[in-house]
């Protein structure tokens, strides 16, 4: 399993995926972080992931923010069920609305193993 | 019509009737003494004619009131026809009417000096006198008129002082509402206007301008008309000069960039210190000094007390946004704060979560890698805790939701502009700054807006000016395709230093949406934008010839 990850503060949320990755994969599967948007020179290398959790706040660094980043994606035809939000903030699906995106799948921090394993293996 | 006026009117009606009982009282005595040329039921019925008369021109005006005058000479021609007038008991009777003169009804609110009672006086005289003219009564009369003229100015006076009084108590009666002492200022324009019986004496100015002094500038509160541009020239002169003199004229003043030099200038001081200077766009005329201090500085007291209360609304006002500001803050940073300790937490709530599964496998050598991991966990959630709880601390206080633009109202041009140009004075902004491009037309559109929200908006715009620019500021009222349009403009201080970051920030403010990013690194702009949408006005922000631009459109109704 390949997952690509847009988060600024991975430290708090590493030990959910390292173990997620020992678990269910043996420590096979491949997690790859990006601190901001400009951390991907070509985002069509995004298309051989499983899924892509992106962050919606990111550091003030980083060039796009989490709607920026999923709006790039889709225009480079990613498949939608492929996305997973991943935020602190309620609410979310109005900012969605807003921002003319659709209703994507969400995974609320704090997050836990359980839910980490609900929303990417359940359905798999 | 004021209330003193009401008064004089009721009392002046029933003077009206007793005047006349006076008269037939007198007739009859008259009658009673001396031999009459007539029958007595012809007397008897003039007396009922006489009053019938009275009573169809009772308190009418204008040419009416002349036949009621004419109606009691007549009757006083018939009562004394006939009898000697060289007595004062006669001669009374003829000049009653003069000495009555001052109750006399021409019209309805004045007391006028009346020409046609002296023709009828010395008319009667003259034909009681076998058709001639003695000269010791006309002098007696005329010297009688003297003294009643003297009367007249001084209840003309009195009436003229209490007009303009009244146009005070008018405006508090038709304005509920605060934050509109022009109307004020207009009510005493009108009434300044409205007679010309003394046209060489009394003032009649095009306009009233009433300045506040601040730090010795003059600062518009307020003119009768509305104007768009004003210059004083030598200001900090005018003011030692008024305080010396409390009266200067001629002194020029450039109003809608027209000089006008037809200016008198007054200083008034209030209790607290509080000085306020008026304008009178009018000739200087004869008396116009005692004019001045007796009629218009008690006036522009009372108006300058009205203009100070309400600024010290504005300042409550002021108070309130910056208080409302202070709680923006608070919000802006307790929705951060909670985002925070979500992502804070996480370490804990996963070191529970994963200590739960670690009970549940039974692989060796799985539970030895996943120890690790716990391990770092419990770790990284220990670390985690010190800031949580400095953070708890700092998201105790809760305030509402204040960007909410509840309410918007309908307003000309002419309230966008004065309110822009008030809050740019107000906050000690160059006055020269504002370059005006708009016509009487276009300040005549009306657009909805909501002035607190407005304010807002310019007060970001004024402290992003003083914080970002050297000085050099500029405010354009023009148009784009015949739709009004402000521009701001300044320098940028350091701008080599800056543009990268501020092309950035200009990129985001542009943008239809507000941007995550731009919520944390320019609070004040992203503000401005909260604003701007819900007040409908379109903004759009550049960089030209190493300026700041920032133009708002507005979509007139």
């Amino acid at each position: 399993m390949k997952i690509a990850i847009f988060e600024n503060e991975y430290s708090n949320v590493k030990a959910s995926f390292d173990a997620f990755n020992l678990l269910n994969f043996n420590n096979e599967a491949i997690i790859k972080v990006f601190e901001h948007s400009q951390s991907l020179d070509d985002y069509n290398t995004l298309k051989a992931f499983d899924f892509i959790l992106i962050d919606l706040d990111l550091s003030s660094t980083s060039e796009l923010d989490g709607y920026k980043i999923i709006g790039k994606l889709l225009e480079i035809d990613i498949p939608l069920d492929k996305l997973i939000i991943l935020t602190g903030h309620v609410n979310v699906e109005d900012k969605l609305k807003e921002n003319n995106l659709p209703i994507l799948p969400i995974l609320e921090k704090p997050i836990t193993l359980d839910e980490l394993e609900n929303k990417l293996l359940v359905g798999n | 019509m004021t209330v003193i006026e009401n008064i004089d009117i009721k009392i002046k009606k029933v003077i009206s009737v007793l005047f006349r009982f006076i008269i037939v009282i007198y007739s009859s005595l008259i009658l009673w003494k001396y031999d009459n040329q007539f029958d007595w039921y012809v007397y008897a019925s003039s007396i009922v004619l006489y009053f019938i008369i009275f009573r169809v021109l009772y308190f009418r005006f204008g040419l009416l009131s002349f036949l009621r005058l004419l109606n009691d000479y007549l009757f006083i021609l018939l009562i004394l026809w006939n009898k000697p007038i060289d007595n004062i008991f006669t001669l009374s009777l003829l000049i009653l009417p003069v000495i009555n003169s001052l109750n006399h009804s021409t019209s309805l609110s004045k007391s006028r000096f009346s020409v046609a009672l002296y023709v009828f006086t010395i008319g009667a005289l003259y034909i009681l006198n076998n058709f001639i003219f003695s000269w010791s009564i006309l002098i007696a009369i005329a010297f009688l008129s003297l003294i009643n003229l003297l009367t007249f100015l001084r209840t003309y006076v009195l009436h003229f002082a209490s007009n303009l009084h009244d146009s005070i108590d008018k405006f508090y009666e038709e304005n509920i509402s605060v934050f509109g002492a022009n109307k004020l200022l207009k009510n005493v324009l009108t009434e300044l206007n409205k007679d010309n019986t003394f046209k060489l004496l009394f003032l009649n100015p095009s306009n009233i301008i009433a300045l506040k002094v601040k730090k010795n500038k003059l600062i518009l509160s307020y003119s009768a008309k509305f104007i768009s541009t004003y210059e004083i020239i030598d200001e900090k002169e005018v003011i030692r000069s008024l305080e010396a003199e409390s009266y200067l004229v001629k002194h020029p003043v450039i109003i809608n960039q027209e000089e006008i030099t037809n200016t008198i200038y007054t200083l008034v001081t209030d209790d607290n210190s509080n000085q306020y200077v008026y304008i009178i766009l009018s000739e200087n005329k004869l008396l116009s000094g005692l004019y001045v201090r007796k009629f218009l500085i008690p006036l522009f007291s009372k108006v300058s007390k009205v203009i100070e209360v309400e600024y010290e609304l504005q300042r409550e006002r002021d108070n309130y946004l910056d208080n409302i500001k202070a709680k923006m803050q608070v919000v802006v940073s307790t929705i951060n704060a909670v985002h925070f300790l979500n992502n804070k937490f996480t370490p804990v709530t996963n070191y529970f979560s994963l200590t739960d599964r670690y009970e549940k496998v039974k692989d060796e050598e799985v539970r030895r890698k996943l120890k690790i991991i716990i391990d770092e966990e419990k770790k990284q959630a220990t670390r985690n805790l010190r800031p949580v709880l400095a953070k708890f601390k700092a998201i105790r206080s809760k305030s509402l939701n204040p960007y909410v633009v509840h309410n918007l109202y309908e307003f000309s041009l002419y309230k966008v502009f004065s309110i822009i140009r008030k809050f740019w004075e107000e906050s000690e902004m160059e006055r020269n700054s504002f370059i005006l491009g708009w016509d009487v037309e276009m300040f005549k559109t009306t657009i909805k807006i909501n002035p607190n929200a407005l304010e807002y908006v310019l007060d970001e715009i004024v402290e992003n000016i003083k914080e970002h620019s050297d000085a050099s500021y500029k405010v354009v009222f023009g148009e784009k395709n015949s739709l009004p349009l402000i521009i701001f403009s300044n320098d940028i201080r350091n701008f080599e230093k800056k543009i990268k970051e501020l092309e950035v920030t200009i990129k985001h403010f542009n943008d239809e949406k507000t941007n995550e990013i731009m919520k944390r690194t320019s609070y004040g702009l992203t503000l401005i934008k909260l604003f701007l949408n819900q007040l409908h006005i379109n903004y759009k922000a550049h960089i030209s010839e190493k300026r700041f631009i920032l133009e708002l459109s507005f979509n007139p109704l």
